[in-house]
């Protein structure tokens, strides 16, 4: 897991080098590069690639991060909805969302403990693939 | 049914230090404190009594009662319903969500651990039966195995 860069380019905002949403508003967008942060989670091997992909299980990551750190956030408020988003080419899971507290030190601690959810666990290196 | 009274007895309390030790309300405050924490000591309690009593009612050949006991162990799956239900109910108004998944695995580890409960009480008492010290020491090798293998994998 490692920290990444939020950056915005024009309207599009980035996590590292993985995409994650268009940004409209400049009020929006100054907030995001004031309070946002972008987290990396890197899978190990092939199992975890699918297992880290389930929906679910990053739905998981990112309430786990809310409730432990806080966010900057509230009802009606679309644009700083944390979200989640795959690189569709190695499986690497970015995280966008707005802690009460931009210590990645903290964010990487808190992370760490997100149980993993047994319904995302699945082996795909175990099956037969015929190699 | 008196030489029972303390085999079952070594089994209803080993099953709900077990409830007791598998329940835990940390940062997420998830049983709430106190009331969900009472609904789940109390199923405990109920899922603890039907393993301890199971092994007697069979060394005494009450078939009825070994029948209702089983009956009685199937009700523990409206645990994961209940849960399911209210956690949901919750989750609508959560700021991030926590997500379906997250709540199907919550709801299923409240269930489980009910049978894990009833599981315990069982071993317990069936050691308990032979000879009070063996009960004790099933019940903690059951307490051990229980607490140090029924936790989940994290992210890392």
């Amino acid at each position: 897991m490692t920290e990444a860069e939020i950056c915005i380019e024009g309207p599009t905002l980035f996590v590292g080098d993985i995409l994650i949403k268009n940004v409209g508003l400049e009020d929006t967008r100054k907030i995001i590069t004031e309070k946002g942060v972008g987290a990396i989670v890197t899978p190990k091997n092939q199992n975890s690639i699918v297992t880290l992909s389930s929906l679910g299980q990053r739905q998981a990551m990112l309430h786990h991060v809310a409730t432990v750190l806080g966010s900057y956030l509230d009802s009606g408020e679309p644009a700083l909805v944390p979200l989640t988003k795959r690189d569709m080419a190695d499986g690497r899971i970015a995280l966008f969302f707005l802690p009460r507290e931009k210590d990645f030190h903290q964010i990487k601690a808190v992370l760490d403990k997100v149980p993993i959810l047994d319904s995302a666990i699945q082996m795909p290196e175990v099956a037969d693939k015929g190699k | 049914m008196n030489n029972y009274l303390l085999p079952v007895v070594v089994g209803i309390v080993f099953g709900f230090v077990v409830r007791t030790l598998l329940l835990r309300t940390d940062f997420r405050q998830y049983p709430t404190y106190p009331t969900g924490r009472i609904i789940h000591l109390s199923f405990g309690f109920i899922a603890a009594f039907i393993g301890a009593v199971a092994i007697p009612a069979l060394l005494e050949s009450d078939w009825t009662a070994v029948t209702f006991l089983g009956l009685a162990a199937t009700q523990f799956r409206e645990v994961r319903k209940m849960e399911r239900e209210s956690l949901q109910n919750i989750d609508k108004f959560e700021l991030v969500e926590r997500g379906t998944p997250y709540i199907e695995g919550m709801a299923q580890a409240f269930e489980s651990r009910n049978y894990l409960v009833m599981f315990t009480a069982l071993i317990t008492t069936l050691c308990a039966v032979y000879s009070f010290w063996l009960g004790i020491i099933g019940g903690i090798v059951m307490l051990v195995i229980v607490k140090f293998n029924m936790s989940g994998k994290s992210l890392m």
